[in-house]
């Protein structure tokens, strides 16, 4: 349990993280840009 | 140049100012300004529907950052590290019913929820299956909670702020909670899932460092920290009974259990896939996260002075391993999530008051409707800020609330999910006698023989529910029905 919770859990956590801030950089250009287009 | 840090304090007060160095506040409002621009390009709500429920466009990786940013938040992180310093990882395993509840919530819920596209919020859901009546007591029962929910958050914030800065708990009150309003006044559904979600890269990333610097840092190796945690968890089952441990256990999988605030986040769904795979991705992320912290506080246990303060220990490894800077960069993010959970607190209340309580306010033009939603988040503040100003027994009153929260709205919601016809009598009688019982079973009876109220309250309202569904007539006889925003 330790080397999951010291180990493997952070790599997944950090994984997510990064997919994460990709996803976020298209979700605010996508709401931008539909905020923009519905003015 | 190394800054040194001032000695561990005692009584576990850790983040005073005298402990943040130049770095840590540069750090901190480099944080916010991130966070001003995320919302700067996020935060224009046109329609009603766009503030409510983002007009039903949130994508699943959003619903999974926006959930798990909500889950992570203080509660989980601060007050989890706690339990693992004095019983290992025995509060993880207990725990873990939370992420399971997520992950059926994902399979079994959350599609069927995003599929009503014509409701805004969960009050909506419950007049559709049960009328008018139903709709008000759901609207109540969820104001109470969000606004009991943002009062206890603003006090958090408010505390850390004021450990920040030095500043007066008035003050720090009202600049927390008051920005916080002032960003959900202006944004909408999606600018506050923007703003979780970049709380949770944030964190998602910066603890598991934490971890690993402190793992490298720390005196013990690995084995040995595997052998203390054996320790600890061995303890910590040795002094919980199994009924206590049932307790918590039912206490994690149900007293959160498809809250306003989460039920929104599905109700804002894309898709009902993107809603599924959200909520799975959440509750699995659960399991990941809570294992990281349940091996902080562990660690805190080897690292840290004895008998600090169970609520200092996840601060305290922080200041004591995380580097000048990154130190500074994880309160802030610590702040932004309690300020992110405001956020969807206040949005969802306000829009609840608007739709559940007064829905003759819902009925008036988009734009009017707008309006009053706005207006309905800067009082539910100021009422917060009031509460969690002036009342001290603020805590207690929100664990009512949420050991009756399960017991009214659980059982009628997911019967009204799955039941082809189901009937309003049921449903009204549901909220009542689970509401009554929990409440006389906590309050007055004071829970005899350790048995949760959340468990004698689900039975009343189960039963109260078979007899209404058995005497009361399908909704469409009803003649309280109010015609649902298309």
């Amino acid at each position: 349990m330790t080397f999951l919770a010291g180990i493997v859990f952070p790599i997944v956590s950090i994984l997510c993280a990064i997919a994460v801030a990709v996803a976020l950089v298209r979700y605010i250009a996508d709401v931008y840009s539909d905020t923009q287009g519905r003015k | 140049m190394v800054h040194q840090r001032p000695a561990l304090h005692a009584d576990g007060a850790l983040m005073d100012t005298a402990a943040m160095a130049p770095l840590d506040q540069t750090a901190i409002v480099l944080y916010f300004v991130l966070l001003g621009i995320c919302g700067y390009f996020t935060r224009r709500s046109q329609s009603f529907s766009d503030y409510a429920v983002g007009r039903h466009s949130v994508p699943a990786t959003m619903v999974f950052a926006s959930l798990a940013a909500a889950i992570i938040g203080p509660g989980f992180s601060v007050g989890s590290a706690g339990k693992a310093y004095d019983g290992g990882f025995l509060f993880y395993f207990l725990c873990l019913s939370y992420a399971a509840q997520t992950i059926a919530v994902g399979f079994f819920i959350a599609p069927r929820l995003t599929a009503h596209r014509d409701c805004s919020t969960l009050g909506d859901i419950m007049r559709k299956c049960y009328g008018r009546q139903a709709q008000l007591l759901t609207g109540l029962i969820c104001i109470g909670l969000l606004v009991g929910f943002t009062a206890v958050m603003g006090r958090i914030g408010a505390e850390m702020l004021g450990e920040i800065t030095g500043w007066p708990l008035a003050t720090c009150l009202i600049a927390v909670t008051g920005a916080t309003a002032l960003l959900t006044f202006t944004g909408g559904v999606r600018a506050t899932v923007a703003t979780e979600a970049l709380q949770f890269v944030l964190f998602a990333a910066a603890v598991p460092v934490m971890l690993w610097i402190a793992l490298s840092r720390g005196p013990a190796s690995l084995q040995e920290v595997s052998q203390r945690a054996s320790e600890l968890t061995a303890q910590g089952f040795a002094h919980t009974t199994a009924l206590q441990m049932f307790a918590i256990a039912l206490s994690f999988m149900l007293g959160e259990a498809l809250q306003p605030t989460y039920v929104n986040r599905a109700l804002a769904a894309r898709s009902a896939s993107g809603s599924r795979a959200g909520f799975v991705a959440a509750g699995s992320y659960v399991a990941v996260w809570l294992a990281i912290i349940a091996l902080i506080g562990i660690v805190g246990r080897i690292v840290l002075p004895a008998n600090l303060p169970p609520d200092s220990v996840f601060v305290a490894l922080a200041r004591h391993v995380l580097p000048v800077g990154m130190y500074g960069l994880l309160l802030a993010a610590l702040l932004g999530i309690v300020m992110s959970s405001q956020e969807a607190t206040l949005n969802s209340a306000s829009v609840s008051l608007v739709r559940d309580v007064v829905p003759k306010l819902a009925e008036l033009p988009d734009r009017v409707s707008l309006a009053l939603a706005k207006f309905a988040t800067l009082l539910l503040a100021a009422l917060s800020i009031l509460i969690s100003r002036y009342s001290p027994s603020i805590i207690d009153g929100l664990m009512i609330l949420y050991s009756v929260w399960a017991p009214t709205i659980l059982l009628p919601l997911i019967a009204a999910l799955y039941i082809k016809e189901p009937r309003p009598l049921a449903g009204g009688m549901a909220i009542v006698a689970g509401g009554v019982v929990s409440l006389a079973w906590r309050t007055l009876l004071h829970e005899p023989h350790g048995i949760p109220a959340i468990l004698t309250g689900l039975g009343a309202a189960g039963l109260a529910y078979y007899l209404g569904h058995t005497l009361g007539r399908p909704v469409a006889a009803s003649p309280t029905q109010v015609p649902a925003r298309p």
